[in-house]
């Protein structure tokens, strides 16, 4: 009671969040309304000539013959990576979770990819998949069979792409859900086991259940992170063939920069924002529901 | 609280302010500081900063630093014209009149002005004919093509129309039974795959009597001239005269494939060669024309300024500016730019320039036209991505040829409308 | 028996996971014109890629460049997001559920959005290839998740730590350094390496926020190597490899706490 009137009688704590507010209102959501204000206009970037267009570049934006496509492979990149990552990441975390020599190298090899910038990481990988001279087609080659042209297969690279985007980041989540299972009391797998539940048992009824907050955060910020994909599509296929694996944010820069038309890409820009806003605030409100409480 | 935000706001602006410059009073002695803006890399933009060092030393009073961004040169430049924020000198590369024309100061009474080419000076000047950039070198691009190959798989050069060059193509890849690649592309950076339809271009729509100049420029260009255009490059893609990873191949395939004596041409102008060297220094390069796409018609060069540099209108520091595009354009500087690319001299000095494997060819082809570069000259700004892209598209099989037509042309509308607000 | 089972299962995962790093290796120690296979060891230890990545990109500038706006980067987003997170996980107000949410949804904006729009604001201020321009930014961009990882974490510290040192008068600011700031150490390891990793990574605010050579930082310099017209690969694999190497110590000293960091329940969205 005594307690609660101090957090509420005097507001003056809130002083503390002030300077992170200000550098937001400066630099995020100042430079945000501008650029949804860009996507009114037919600017072209760089010149001091605009017209306004009110809501047209939208309306471009839905008619664009490559959208459709553009919005399935950004749906791709994000929700694919999202799975891959947290199935994946929880695999690892489940394994990992116990004392071993080879434990702290295994986790660390994973991780390790983290630690690149992810524009050279995806190098590293067009090094890889590269038709002519790249290693995996060495392999291939070397099994007598004939190189595969990865890079151009449309939606198959789609999912290449996905695959290492999952690769570099599948570190952190399985950081996040070996810290989840350190949370679970012991207790409540002993008892579990002397009531006969198998060890998989145990897993999915016992401490599945108690992971999902560590799920919904996985699975949140994954999904935010890949939506926004950029560096390593540029690094592997800039987008290409044509639009094939473009996301919106590939889409956008190229608008943006190469066709000279910055009001269209503010629009997929503040459409990009909305999609991803409206994705995550689902994800999360679906999760969020089947959280229990320890 | 307040005083402290005072006081943060105060050391703000002294940071801000402390990078502004003294700018020179006398031309004698000058000082000051100055910064240099360029696209190029590698060799090239080691030389700009070798000189700018020599520069600076002949100018004890001036700060000068050349910033070579690469890549993202256009794009740093698109962001620092829309805040105002250009650098002292910076490179045009072939933009200097549409792109660049707002913030460039005219360059009429610099000493070298009446040293450029007549023809060529007019690709550099804005629509009132006033000079806008110092041309260091000048593009002058031809087909490149690895000598050895070609006379292994039997070819004759020069070839001189597109039936020839289509034939010569279908001959190094059954003389070879598929090892040469006739032409290779590195579609991976995606302005390769454009530059072919770009450059091909020119003998299609503006070198022939009866040509398509006036129609680009003034909006009444039939389309489907396009796609016609369009669609004999497709067949050459059907006819697996291109490199199957067309999609994927860097810059670097290219120079490789070429030094390797894997394939016969490359479409990328002379410096192709200096970067093929790198890997074999023994490959043996030759240089022609473009053929021409008519029958009755003559090959041709294409001409335009590379490395270019041009003055920010608004700069506090021009009068240093000008010092060291004076300095640039000094004959031993201009050599020493150009023979490490192979081109020639933007502007003629005393001091000659040898442009290497390029040399015999450009004597023997001394009496070919040049013409513009096609997008820069008849297409407006900001095409560029479309051509690639759809070009792409349309080898995959993605879009017709037709379709390939119609966004050209709307695109081409668009940026008109855009152009004339 | 089943403990080597484990072990070799854990063998082979590590070894797939370290597949890339094996290539770049390889490719860090051969000549441009040695065109064998990836996966062929050099035939010599071949260290001049290292020297020319080196010195062509300026690496020693590079990485001060890096070292001082990580750091201070760093130290900033604990510092604004510790702060922040305090009176946001104690004092539940309708007002704080706001700001919190508002804060988190920073998260969603795409920086491409808003780049030429903050550039502007940047060149106004006269931020452009300065320390404090691109760590403003660097800071910026980062509170959402320290905030976030901060507040999880402060709301698991039960209320009677600061309670009783609030009811006995002091500041809130002096209890919040005294007596919460310390035991955040664990959730500062898991915010150090998580956004610290960012900061030294960041190419796409580097490269139009800081454009003079002496500001250039590594993944800038290393992007160089592999640009339209020259492509040193080699240098490239050889950069990559100096330039991850003090986050890898990183990460080696601080595993401990950041797995603790991210434990004890705090990260909840």
């Amino acid at each position: 009671m005594k307690a609660k009137k101090i957090w509420n009688s005097k507001c003056i704590i809130n002083i503390m969040y002030i300077p992170v507010i200000c550098l937001f209102l400066m630099f995020i959501v100042y430079p945000l309304i501008k650029g949804v204000g860009i996507s009114m206009t037919n600017w072209d970037g760089y010149s001091e000539n605009f017209r306004y267009l009110g809501l047209d570049n939208y309306r471009k934006m839905f008619a664009d013959r490559n959208f459709s496509l553009i919005v399935k492979n950004t749906l791709i990149y994000g929700i694919g990576s999202a799975v891959l990552e947290n199935v994946v990441g929880l695999v690892y975390a489940v394994l990992l979770d116990r004392k071993a020599k080879t434990v702290g190298l295994a986790r660390a090899a994973i991780y390790l990819p983290v630690m690149i910038a992810p524009l050279v990481m995806g190098y590293i990988w067009y090094f890889m998949f590269q038709p002519v001279g790249g290693a995996v087609n060495d392999l291939l080659n070397m099994l007598g069979q004939p190189s595969v042209d990865f890079l151009t297969k449309g939606t198959t690279t789609v999912w290449i792409i996905t695959f290492i985007n999952s690769y570099q980041y599948v570190g952190i989540a399985m950081m996040i859900y070996l810290a989840g299972l350190q949370t679970i009391p012991g207790d409540y797998q002993e008892a579990a086991m002397i009531d006969g539940a198998s060890a998989p048992q145990s897993f999915f009824y016992v401490k599945l259940p108690l992971l999902i907050p560590s799920i919904t955060v996985n699975v949140v910020t994954n999904l935010i992170g890949s939506l926004k994909l950029y560096d390593i599509i540029v690094a592997m296929t800039n987008g290409g063939p044509g639009y094939s694996t473009q996301s919106l944010s590939t889409m956008m820069y190229q608008l943006y920069f190469g066709k000279q038309d910055a009001g269209y890409a503010a629009a997929m820009g503040t459409f990009m924002f909305l999609a991803i806003a409206v994705l995550s605030v689902i994800t999360l409100l679906v999760l969020r529901r089947k959280e229990v409480e320890i | 609280m307040k005083r402290k935000l005072l006081g943060i706001l105060a050391v703000v602006t002294l940071i801000g302010t402390m990078g502004v410059n003294v700018s020179a009073g006398e031309s004698e002695q000058l000082e000051g500081s100055l910064t240099i803006y360029t696209n190029c890399v590698g060799v090239q933009a080691d030389i700009i900063k070798e000189l700018n060092e020599e520069f600076m030393k002949e100018n004890p009073g001036v700060e000068s630093e050349v910033v070579a961004p690469g890549a993202d040169y256009e794009n740093i430049m698109k962001v620092k014209m829309a805040s105002k924020d250009m650098p002292d000198i910076f490179c045009t590369h072939g933009w200097a009149n549409v792109r660049y024309v707002d913030f460039l100061l005219p360059l009429n009474d610099m000493e070298w002005a009446d040293s450029i080419e007549p023809t060529f000076k007019e690709l550099i000047s804005d629509d009132d004919g006033n000079l806008l950039v110092l041309p260091v070198d000048q593009n002058k691009w031809g087909l490149v093509y690895n000598k050895e190959v070609l006379e292994e798989c039997g070819v004759e050069v020069p070839l001189k129309n597109i039936d020839d060059f289509m034939n010569a193509l279908e001959q190094i890849k059954t003389a070879s039974n598929g090892e040469i690649i006739p032409m290779h592309i590195a579609g991976g950076d995606s302005w390769p795959i454009g530059q072919i339809f770009d450059q091909l271009a020119t003998p299609a729509f503006t070198t022939s009597d009866d040509n398509d100049q006036e129609a680009l420029l003034d909006g009444s260009f039939d389309w489907n001239k396009w796609t016609d255009f369009v669609s004999v490059i497709q067949s050459m893609y059907d006819k697996g005269y291109f490199n199957s990873d067309i999609f994927t191949a860097k810059y670097a395939d290219s120079a490789e494939a070429f030094a390797t004596g894997k394939a016969a041409f490359c479409w990328y102008g002379n410096s192709i060669v200096d970067e093929a060297r790198k890997i074999n220094p023994d490959v043996q390069a030759g240089l022609q024309p473009l053929p021409a796409w008519y029958e009755d018609d003559d090959m041709s060069f294409l001409n335009g300024e590379q490395t270019a540099f041009g003055i920010w209108k608004d700069s506090e520091n021009i009068d240093i500016a000008k010092a060291w595009l004076d300095f640039m354009a000094r004959g031993e500087n201009i050599k020493k730019f150009c023979e490490s690319e192979s081109m020639l001299p933007g502007i003629n000095t005393d001091v000659p320039v040898d442009v290497g494997f390029a040399t015999e060819y450009y004597d023997e082809f001394a009496d070919i036209r040049s013409f513009p570069i096609f997008d820069r000259a008849f297409l407006p700004n900001g095409m560029w991505d479309l051509i690639c892209k759809d070009a792409a598209d349309m080898f995959t099989g993605t879009i017709t040829p037709e379709q390939y037509s119609l966004d050209m042309q709307n695109e081409y509308e668009r940026l008109l409308e855009a152009n004339e607000d | 028996m089943k403990k080597k089972v484990y072990s070799v299962i854990l063998l082979v995962i590590s070894l797939i996971h370290l597949i890339p790093f094996y290539i770049l290796l390889t490719m860090a120690f051969k000549d441009k014109a040695d065109l064998s296979s990836k996966w062929a060891f050099p035939k010599s230890l071949y260290l001049d890629n290292f020297v020319n990545a080196w010195k062509s990109a300026n690496m020693g500038r590079a990485f001060l460049n890096n070292i001082i706006i990580t750091v201070i980067s760093t130290a900033l987003i604990i510092l604004f997001s510790s702060m922040a997170a305090y009176p946001l996980a104690r004092r539940k107000t309708k007002l704080n559920t706001f700001v919190y949410t508002a804060i988190i949804s920073c998260m969603i904006v795409p920086a491409l959005t808003i780049l030429v729009p903050l550039y502007k604001i940047m060149a106004d201020l006269g931020g452009i290839s300065s320390y404090w321009g691109i760590i403003a930014v660097q800071v910026t961009f980062m509170l959402p998740l320290s905030t976030f990882l901060y507040t999880g974490f402060i709301g698991t510290l039960p209320g009677e730590l600061d309670e009783a040192a609030l009811i006995d008068g002091k500041s809130r600011l002096g209890v919040f350094y005294t007596i919460i700031f310390p035991i955040l150490k664990p959730i500062t390891a898991t915010v150090i390496i998580l956004c610290g990793v960012n900061v030294w990574n960041d190419y796409q605010f580097s490269v139009f926020f800081l454009q003079k050579n002496s500001m250039k930082t590594i993944p800038v310099a290393l992007n160089s190597f592999f640009s339209m017209y020259q492509s040193q690969v080699n240098w490239l694999a050889a950069g990559c490899l100096m330039a991850s190497l003090p986050l890898v110590i990183a990460f080696l000293v601080l595993q401990k706490q950041f797995v603790k960091g991210l434990s004890s329940g705090a990260v909840k969205l």
